[in-house]
This record gives C-alpha cells, structure tokens and sequence, in this order.
C-alpha cells in the first residue's frame, strides 16, 4: 500500500459520507430502517493542489499509475489533513481511500501545476475489530377468528 | 383494541422461557371488560374478566404449537392451532395465548391477545376458535 504523496493541499472538500441503513416497507406500510453496520463509507476528499513544482506532480501521477487508478486503496499522509491537529473525527483512523477519478492538471507557464485530487473512502476491512451486527426482526400475529356453529 | 403480542413473550423468548417448540400452550376467553396491555401484563394472572359458563373451564384448552422454519422466505412461523369449546353457552370478546406451566397463574407467561372485534356468544353451541400465527420475518 503506498501512501499518498506527502504534499500539504491548499484547498480541501470533504463530505462525511453515509451510514450503511437501508429503509423497507413494514407490512403496516410505515417504513422500517435497518442499520447493517456502525461504519460509515463513502467519504469523498478532493484535494487541491496550487503550483506544484512539474517534480511534485510527477508524485501524484506515479502515485495514480501505481494504485491502478481507482484500483489500489492507500493511505492518506498527515499532510493531506495539514491544519487539522486530530482529522480523526472526519474519518475513522482505520479508513483507505481510493482515487474517485482520475486526476486533472492545469499548466501555469510552463513551470507550475495545480492539481485536483478527488478520493472515496474505503472502510478497512482487515482490521481486527469487526463492527457487529444490528438486524430488526419482525413480528406480526395474524389472529385467528371466532366462530359459532 | 387490536390484537397484540405481549411485550413480555418477545423478552420471555430471547431469555429462554418460552420455547415454541416444546412447552405447552393454552388460549382462554376473556370477556369485553378485559383490556389487553402489551406493556405491563406479562403473566396469566394479570389476565381478568375471564369468560365463564356452560362448557368452559377456566384456564381454557389447549392449542398446539407448531414451529415451521421457511428459509426461502427468510421466516418462521409459529402456528397455533385451532381450538373449540362444545356445546357451550359463552360469550366472548377475545382470547389469550398463554404458556401453561401447569400450576399458578402468576408463572405462566403470556403469549398474544386476539381481538374478535366484537362479542361472540354460543349459546348450546360449539365455540371455535380458528389458528392463529406468529411470524418472525428475517
């Protein structure tokens, strides 16, 4: 797993993403949420870049080919959160990215490069504390009916 | 008032006092001025206004329980039988599902109210009452 390149960005978007919960029908016609887990995913991070050196968006761009584009999951460096003395209130420390899109790069006078970086969380499922399970059964009765013969 | 499954059979379930498939069950009459609570009758005693005349005892008839485990559907379903009171004179608004243990009313746990939605009278006739069931939908 290689870590994103060590490069602080100037901007930052981020979105705390979604719980897993799924909503259905009760047979009432209410409906009934379910909660599959206590983890949130789909963090979206874009990160941008202001006149990078052309050797600091060479980091990127390998680091791109490396992970296969959106393939490979990787870490993020603590620079990538810079200004933030503890981000693990935005995500989970657990928490892998992947590239959400390929990256874009305007040229500045032929010498520097802003770079825009769009990432999506992926929940670590290797790590040794599994989430555990919360499921809704249902009960319905359906009452028998009385009768006189 | 609705038919309604007791609170308490849900938690006697999770802990292991009721086990549908083994322990024996029982439903009993009750008149209109029984009012079922979900919330706080957990046991037959909490059970008033029990019907009474011709052809019924108190304490009701037995109702066979049968557990059916459907994994296509991702269910089960525990069905009671049907039950009937002959040639009895009787009058009834609903019924209750109750775990017999065979002694006090105070230790037997309760399972389901069922509405009849009305009173229901038998007069030297024979009282029935059809299955119900209980489903646990996954």
């Amino acid at each position: 797993m290689a870590t994103f390149p060590a490069l602080k960005p100037a901007t930052r978007r981020y979105s705390m993403g979604v719980f897993p919960v799924t909503e259905e029908r009760g047979f009432g016609g209410g409906s009934i949420r379910f909660r599959h887990g206590s983890t949130a995913y789909g963090h979206t991070l874009e990160l941008g870049f202001v006149a990078l050196t052309q050797a600091q968006a060479k980091l990127i761009r390998d680091h791109y080919r490396e992970q296969q584009g959106g393939y490979r999951s990787f870490r993020l460096s603590s620079q990538a959160w810079a200004g933030h003395t503890n981000f693990y209130d935005l995500v989970p420390s657990t928490t892998d990215w992947r590239y959400d899109e390929a990256p874009t790069e305007v040229h500045l006078n032929n010498q520097y490069v802003d770079m825009s970086v769009r990432l999506l969380s992926v929940p670590d499922i290797t790590s040794s504390g599994a989430a555990g399970l919360t499921r809704i059964l249902t009960l319905s009765l359906n009452a028998g009916s009385a009768t006189v013969t | 008032m609705a038919s309604l499954i007791y609170n308490s059979a849900i938690d006697d379930m999770a802990r292991g006092a009721i086990d549908f498939d083994t322990d024996t069950f029982k439903v009993l009459l009750v008149t209109s001025s029984y009012t079922a609570n979900k919330d706080t009758h957990d046991k037959r005693d909490d059970i008033t206004n029990e019907v009474s005349g011709t052809g019924y005892t108190a304490g009701g008839v037995t109702s066979a329980c049968t557990v059916t485990k459907d994994t296509a559907n991702d269910k089960v379903t525990l069905s009671l039988a049907a039950v009937s009171w002959p040639t009895s004179t009787i009058t009834a608004r609903g019924a209750v599902y109750y775990k017999s243990r065979g002694g006090a009313s105070s230790a037997d746990e309760l399972v389901a109210y069922v509405d009849f939605g009305g009173d229901v009278t038998s007069t030297g006739a024979t009282f029935s009452l059809g299955a119900s069931t209980i489903t646990l939908q996954n």
